[in-house]
């Protein structure tokens, strides 16, 4: 039959570039481009996008050469040239495994840093990771056309929904951000140069993140199609277009400065887009999905090709143990201690030295060995392992029912006698729980060491913040940082400052109205005109003490 | 003991001439076998007499038949004819009336008698006439129960191999349909009929299908679901990579595509290989409504489909891990509902789940209108005593409704099922991880999706494989484009053969 050809097509070609590429470059490098450039970023980036292009021509014209490149295939006749091997190809094969490993982990470990720190907080690394590498080993052990099929179905459902909320992210850009200029407090406009030595030095350590280009090395002896090299190229060129623009609305909206200290960057700007008729309180948390699609298809694509390449060195070894092997490895490497901005520190600098290099010399010396053998691959499907991994972790999280928590509407903080008073209100015309503590965090486990009800952040419909610590700065500071990396929190909640502090918490006090409500439709209606400051404000300033908190009394004089 | 059968459940004895042995033999063979019928007329001419020895199987033939065609003219008929003539006379006279056969190999004699068949032995002759007599005790054509339509014929197929296969015929009337009958089942001998557009199926299909036929021997079969099981490809998927009908149109039009239609014996269900996942979402009636309505149809079944598998698992997700995403309204009313439940949210779920399916199972084994009663009595009332009992809360009560309506919205049973087994593995990963469980189990079923074929078709064709799909394919997908605009045949047909619609010259 005419799909059993062990061929893929020239769509399928593009999809794994694309996706693949773009989540990687969309991810990793307004983070990395941010904190190695600073205010070169741009400069960084374009150079970066410039470079994958030519690697990728680079490599199409290697792989064109060399054509006895099919590890991927599931046809045994596509094998009777890859299996003995002499000591020069061993080694080549074994680096290209160690390094696809390396990244697959570094893939893995952002990952379980962005399921832990978003929907699964608090949960071990292991737990988030077993279910996502079962998945990866299990699309390791099909065969190319199978994987180019999946992404084929796949991108489409990765792909719009992340144009969609990016082109509702446009609105927010302040292109002072991206055009490499800041405003500072008192007008004066700086301005730095576009392209520096700095520029291209990150931009060539950049370049580490999208070497999962080096697939078309593996991909396209597969395809038998005239136009492959065309496709290779038009590929890349819309993988750095998307990855550019995603560049662009990231920093537009936060800032380099605030993207220097957040792996998340680009999840973040996802937390100001709404969706019309209120359908989702938090769109923010289904988009993570969708960049778990992507992250899913590049870490499965490092897993997929250095298992084929192990089956290669090693062909009496039976495909699923080599593949289990492979995704162990990679598990290994991502369940490093390290935190997930030092991770990628390191990548970046191991790019620099030891990725990129080889990834442009590796090619060069197969080339010239052209000693691949062929071997036989049988395709297993494991189905049963999934649901028995998921059974096995049993109790991994904390699940906790509906009716169990407690939903805070308005939070309210004010300084006394040195400590931090915690005001939660979390019901309709109720009283306010106080509590006296160091810090913010400290505030949800005294609540949730005395109240039968677990807090819940997701629901806060405004911040209040107390005259006393207005004028106390230092506190302040610290436990707004506190507030605004906390995830649950949203970035559109509106912040307030009051003169009067227990009189303004007194009025939610047998109101009919909910005050956190209240506070949240006034800054709707007013929130241009009166430019009331939200979290995302604290949090994408670089500045944060210069945010200018606007008075409750101001706002509505009914509500006194 | 006489050694009757061999190794292959054959029989190994033989027609002898002397009518004593062949009734000895029949006599061996049928030990205990009430329901046949053994009859020994002696015809005497002069000094002569000339023995015949006729069997039956009582219930499976037409008594008139053999008295019109053997036992009258034997009797009356013939009565001046030499004896001598007599096999040569019978043999020639009966082509007139009925069909008529000799046979020399005693296990194929066997074979025809058990399918209703009558067999004359004469003595002095090593041979034998089996004369066609069959009448199969046979459902008529009823209206269908399953895949209901609005329009459209209400035809469906029965039990009967050759009704199956005549209703087809009756809306192909193409020499070129081509009917190949085979038998399986070593002890039931099923007939079995495949049907295809010789100018239409890939011929590489075809002979798929019959090496996927003959690669196993089976002891019997009882229904086409047997057959499906053995001739699939991956047997550990839970989805189907056969569709079956109960429907003659969606069985010709099937045919129509350059599929394989495989008609069995005492199984009102025919199979259609390839099948991919966009065919179990269309219905019959998609071809005879107009475009609009046929696409809306589509869309929602697709919907369906979706919250089918994925609404209890999500709901869980987003009640107890991700409370966040509800709009605050909503959370609220949601936690009012259910601050008189004493279970888990998960438990709640996963109650309710299993009480619609008992309440499903329960309903399609009792009768009829019983059935009906415990769907009524188990929606309304278990359910209402749940919520009052604080077992339940409300909103899992319509979370579990859209569920089970969504269920019903899809037109093939046999994949409704997949999705009400699936919905459990989604709930189980939703409890464990949240909407990352979610998400993972998604994942999971669409790469299962992505791995499977039919035949050789990807089962998600025309959604995958581009290279091989043309923007005609895509026409009959998700959206059913007016039948003007569908000129090509599907990609199950043969190159070269795609166009089915053009205007006249």
């Amino acid at each position: 039959m005419f799909s059993n050809n062990g061929n893929i097509s020239l769509r399928q070609l593009l999809c794994m570039i694309v996706m693949e590429t773009f989540t990687a470059a969309a991810i990793i490098i307004p983070f990395l481009s941010a904190k190695k450039a600073g205010e070169s970023a741009l400069g960084a980036v374009l150079i970066c996008l410039i470079l994958s292009i030519l690697l990728m021509l680079y490599l199409v014209f290697i792989s064109e050469k060399c054509t006895s490149l099919k590890v991927a295939s599931t046809s045994a006749d596509d094998y009777d040239c890859m299996s003995a091997t002499g000591i020069g190809e061993t080694v080549i094969k074994s680096l290209y495994i160690a390094r696809f490993i390396i990244r697959a982990g570094l893939f893995l470990k952002i990952l379980a840093y962005m399921v832990n720190k978003t929907l699964l907080n608090d949960s071990k690394d292991l737990y988030i990771l077993l279910p996502m590498a079962v998945l990866c080993f299990y699309v390791a052990l099909t065969g190319l056309e199978k994987r180019g099929r999946l992404i084929e179905l796949l991108f489409w459902w990765f792909m719009i929904p992340i144009a969609i909320v990016a082109i509702l992210s446009i609105k927010n850009i302040d292109y002072h951000y991206v055009l490499n200029s800041t405003i500072c407090n008192n007008g004066i406009v700086n301005r730095y140069s576009l392209f520096d030595i700095k520029a291209f030095k990150t931009g060539y350590g950049l370049l580490g993140s999208l070497l999962n280009i080096e697939f078309v090395l593996f991909i396209l002896p597969h395809i038998n199609e005239k136009k492959k090299k065309t496709y290779s190229i038009m590929a890349i060129v819309i993988s750095a277009i998307l990855s550019f623009a995603m560049f662009v609305i990231v920093i537009g909206n936060i800032s380099i400065n605030a993207a220097k200290d957040s792996p998340l960057a680009t999840l973040n700007i996802m937390s100001r887009v709404k969706l019309p008729f209120n359908v989702l309180e938090r769109f923010d948390i289904c988009m993570i999905s969708f960049w778990i699609i992507g992250l899913f298809t590049l870490i499965s694509g490092y897993v997929f090709y250095s298992g084929r390449i192990l089956k290669t060195m090693l062909p009496r070894f039976n495909l699923k143990i080599l593949a289990a092997i492979v995704t162990l490895l990679a598990l290994i490497v991502a369940l490093d201690n390290g935190q997930v901005g030092d991770s990628l520190e390191l990548y970046y600098k191991y790019s620099m030295y030891v990725d990129i290099p080889l990834c442009i010399i590796l090619p060069l010396l197969m080339f010239s060995i052209k000693k691949w053998r062929k071997t036989r691959t049988k395709k297993v499907t494991l189905a049963i392992m999934m649901i028995l991994s998921l059974l096995s972790l049993s109790g991994c999280t904390k699940i906790i029912d509906i009716e169990d928590k407690d939903y805070c509407m308005l939070l309210a903080m004010n300084e006394e006698n040195g400590m931090l008073r915690i005001d939660y209100i979390s019901s309709q015309g109720g009283d306010y729980i106080t509590y006296y503590v160091e810090e913010f965090n400290e505030g949800k486990e005294v609540y949730d060491s005395r109240n039968e009800g677990r807090l819940d952040y997701g629901h806060i419909k405004a911040i209040l913040i107390g005259p006393e610590l207005m004028k106390n700065t230092d506190m302040l500071n610290s436990n707004i940082y506190q507030i605004v990396t906390n995830y649950s929190i949203a970035k559109t909640v509106f912040v307030y400052g009051c003169n009067d502090y227990d009189d303004t918490l007194d009025m939610n006090i047998g109101s009919a109205d909910d005050l956190g409500d209240y506070l949240s439709n006034m800054g709707k209606k007013y929130e241009y005109e009166e430019n009331i400051s939200m979290v995302s404000d604290w949090y994408y300033n670089s500045c944060n003490n210069d945010i200018p908190v606007k008075m409750v009394e101001d706002i509505s004089k009914d509500l006194h | 003991m006489k050694n009757i059968y061999d190794e292959e459940n054959k029989i190994v004895l033989e027609i002898s001439n002397d009518i004593d042995v062949n009734i000895e033999n029949l006599n061996s063979i049928f030990e205990n076998c009430d329901d046949m019928v053994f009859k020994e007329f002696r015809l005497s001419r002069e000094n002569e007499i000339l023995r015949i020895y006729i069997i039956y199987t009582d219930g499976l033939t037409d008594g008139n038949m053999i008295e019109n065609t053997i036992i009258h003219p034997l009797q009356w008929e013939w009565r001046d004819s030499k004896l001598t003539k007599l096999p040569q006379q019978l043999f020639l006279s009966q082509i007139e009336t009925t069909d008529v056969k000799e046979e020399t190999n005693l296990d194929n004699t066997i074979n025809s008698v058990l399918r209703g068949d009558t067999a004359v032995f004469i003595d002095g002759v090593d041979k034998v006439f089996i004369v066609s007599s069959k009448k199969l005790p046979q459902r008529g054509i009823d209206e269908a129960s399953k895949e209901v339509v609005v329009r459209g014929p209400r035809d469906n197929f029965n039990e009967s191999l050759r009704s199956s296969t005549a209703l087809i015929r009756r809306r192909i009337k193409d020499a070129k349909l081509k009917v190949k009958q085979l038998k399986i089942g070593e002890r039931t001998r099923t007939d079995c009929a495949l049907m295809y557009m010789e100018d239409l199926a890939r011929p590489e299909l075809i002979k798929d299908v019959q090496d996927k036929l003959n690669e196993y021997e089976i002891d019997g079969i009882l229904d086409s679901g047997m057959i499906e099981h053995l001739i699939e490809k991956k047997w550990y998927t839970p989805f189907p990579q056969i569709q079956s009908t109960v429907r003659p149109d969606k069985a010709a039009s099937a045919i129509m595509e350059g599929r394989v239609v495989l008609v069995v014996d005492n199984s009102p269900e025919v199979l259609i290989v390839p099948a991919t996942l966009n065919t179990f979402f269309q219905a019959s009636d998609d071809y005879y409504n107009r475009w609009p309505v046929a696409t809306f149809a589509r869309i929602l079944r697709y919907i369906a489909a979706i919250m089918a598998i994925g609404l209890p698992g999500f709901y869980i997700a987003i009640t107890t891990f991700h409370t966040e995403v509800i709009p605050t309204e909503l959370l609220l009313a949601i936690k009012e509902a259910r601050s008189a439940v004493t279970l888990p949210v998960v438990l709640e779920v996963l109650l309710m789940e299993l009480e619609f399916e008992l309440l499903r199972e329960a309903g399609i084994r009792l009768p009829g209108s019983m059935g009906n009663t415990i769907g009524v009595v188990g929606g309304l009332i278990v359910g209402q005593a749940a919520v009052d009992a604080g077992l339940v809360s409300t909103i899992v009560v319509i979370v579990v409704a859209l569920t089970a309506i969504a269920t019903f919205a899809i037109p093939s049973e046999e994949f409704v099922s997949v999705f009400r087994l699936l919905k459990f593995f989604v709930i189980a990963a939703c409890a464990f991880f949240g909407l990352y469980g979610f998400l993972v189990a998604m994942l999971f079923v669409a790469v299962s999706l992505a791995n499977l074929e039919s035949f050789g078709i990807p089962y998600m064709m025309p959604a995958v494989s581009g290279a091989n799909v043309k923007y005609d394919d895509k026409k009959d997908n998700i959206l059913r484009l007016p039948l003007l605009c569908m000129l090509r045949r599907p990609i199950f047909t043969k190159r070269g053969e795609r166009i089915r619609l053009r205007r006249r010259k």
